[in-house]
């Protein structure tokens, strides 16, 4: 009897959960309403308002339950991890997006992005051993790794690292062609990215490790090569499925971040969330602890294992 | 020059890409994993009709092809493109092969049909709903295997075009066609 896409993504979601407990995570059942919401230049919220005595107060569905866990990180300095519904106003469905998908997210005390790497081969591995009549996904000891600026210096035939400057990524950008009118540092190098080198990763899977600090600001900056981040993406069968890193404690270095993007959306006359002072105090009261975290996606990840190629097929009630 | 953004992208619209002329064959918005959103799309040229994908930023300016729409008619092939005659202004245009595509196999001389202008120079053609054509060859009897509902032959249309037909249609009648699937719609009569 072949199992129904539901039934595949319940077994699978049990085998995630038995992982954690057998590795005495903590599971902390994170909030999708919120007050505020970690204002990161590049995530869309949905929001909504409270009818609170009396009062119309604004709410937010979060967009991963980053906050919630290291808010609960701050209080309780324990291994633990999230299965959450996460919101992103996205332009649309497809077969890779949906404005609401479930989010596995954990973090670890006194790890780094590479234990983080090999935790993540873990849970693939245990999943698999768990469900072997779904996997499709090859198995293997481990997934090997490449740096992103790897990847540029094969497919783009420059390394990003002489681009850091703004100047010198848009008259790159112009000369390859693209449209840098109001481009941001980001925009071209994700622009780029997507154009010249995600076609190439194939089908396989890869972690891609040493993205650009730049464009990663709740990952810890590396300590010898400070422009790149403690960050590493993992794709398989050409879809981003997970981001993890070493994180982030700085304060007043994401407070400035989430001010300048506070500050931008209302000058574009969008909403601007206001700033979720519980999380900045929070990572500060963490500034003396090294962890880690990743954020896989979970739907994502059954697609990779089991060959399914549409996330709707398993979120078939939207 | 008319500049449009990425919002306002729909499939089949023309656009210039690389200074080329293109059509999107389709498109999608990805948001890459903390990054700010893009859409990818498919783009066929009109020149060698490759299509090729591309991504822009979201909301990226774009330059849009004004296309105009014509009622001309079919008359006869030439070199690489087929030759169409406006039904209002009696010019004729040669639009080249990879703009017509496997629609080649319906195209009926004298029949008129949408064809798009840029310029006065053929960027594609506006595929119709449906195309009447007659069954020019059709084997009597029945379908080879199961004929459990469904059941169906293969014929031959005016055109050449080979059709999977429910098994009452015969040599002579007049069938219509979606030309996008190539698949048997009704009794045209």
């Amino acid at each position: 009897m072949i199992d129904t896409p539901l039934t595949i993504k319940a077994n699978i979601m049990k085998s995630i959960r038995s992982f954690f407990y057998e590795h005495n995570f903590q599971e902390v059942m994170t909030p999708s309403l919120v007050q505020s919401v970690p204002l990161e230049p590049t995530l869309s919220y949905f929001s909504t308002f409270w009818n609170s005595c009396g009062q119309k107060k604004p709410l937010y569905l979060t967009a991963s339950p980053e906050s919630t866990l290291k808010k609960f990180l701050a209080s309780e300095k324990k291994n633990c991890f999230s299965i959450a519904p996460s919101f992103r106003n996205v332009e649309e469905a497809n077969v890779t997006h949906m404005p609401e998908f479930l989010l596995l997210e954990w973090y670890e005390v006194n790890k780094t992005y590479r234990d983080e790497i090999e935790r993540t081969d873990e849970l693939i591995q245990y999943i698999q051993q768990k469900n072997p009549h779904y996997i499709r996904m090859p198995q293997s000891k481990s997934i090997s790794m490449i740096p992103m600026s790897t990847l540029w210096k094969r497919h783009v035939g420059i390394t990003f690292e002489s681009l850091m400057k703004e100047k010198d990524m848009i008259t790159f950008a112009q000369k390859k062609g693209y449209e840098t009118r109001n481009a941001t540092w980001e925009q071209l190098f994700n622009q780029i990215f997507l154009n010249e080198i995600e076609p190439h990763i194939g089908m396989d899977p890869y972690y891609i490790t040493e993205f650009p600090a730049k464009i990663s600001p709740l990952c810890k900056p590396n300590e010898k090569n400070p422009h790149l981040a403690d960050r590493f993406e993992l794709y398989s069968l050409g879809m981003e499925i997970a981001n993890g890193n070493t994180e982030n404690t700085n304060k007043e270095q994401i407070k400035t971040v989430f001010e300048k993007e506070q500050t931008n959306r209302k000058r574009k006359g969008e909403k601007a969330p206001n700033i979720d002072n519980d999380f900045l105090h929070a990572l500060d009261s963490l500034r003396t602890t090294n962890f880690a975290g990743v954020g896989l996606g979970i739907d994502r990840l059954i697609m990779a294992l089991t060959g399914i190629t549409d996330i709707r097929t398993l979120n078939p009630f939207f | 020059m008319a500049m449009i953004s990425t919002a306002d992208f729909k499939k089949g619209m023309f656009i210039v890409f690389k200074n080329e002329p293109h059509q999107i064959v389709e498109f999608q918005h990805v948001n890459p994993g903390k990054g700010s959103a893009f859409v990818r799309t498919r783009l066929k040229s009109l020149k060698i009709g490759k299509v090729q994908e591309f991504t822009y930023k979201s909301g990226e300016n774009v330059e849009e092809l004004p296309v105009e729409t014509h009622e001309m008619q079919y008359l006869y092939p030439e070199g690489e493109g087929f030759v169409f005659m406006d039904n209002q202004n009696f010019e004729q245009v040669t639009v080249a092969s990879v703009l017509i595509g496997d629609f080649v196999k319906y195209l009926k001389p004298n029949e008129t049909y949408q064809i798009l202008l840029h310029e006065e120079e053929a960027v594609g053609i506006r595929l119709p709903k449906k195309v009447r054509l007659l069954v020019t060859e059709a084997p009597d009897g029945g379908a080879r295997g199961n004929t459990v509902g469904g059941a169906t032959k293969t014929v031959v249309v005016e055109t050449g075009a080979v059709v999977s037909v429910p098994l009452f249609i015969k040599q002579g009648e007049l069938i219509a066609i979606d030309p996008e699937t190539n698949s048997y719609l009704e009794r045209s009569n």
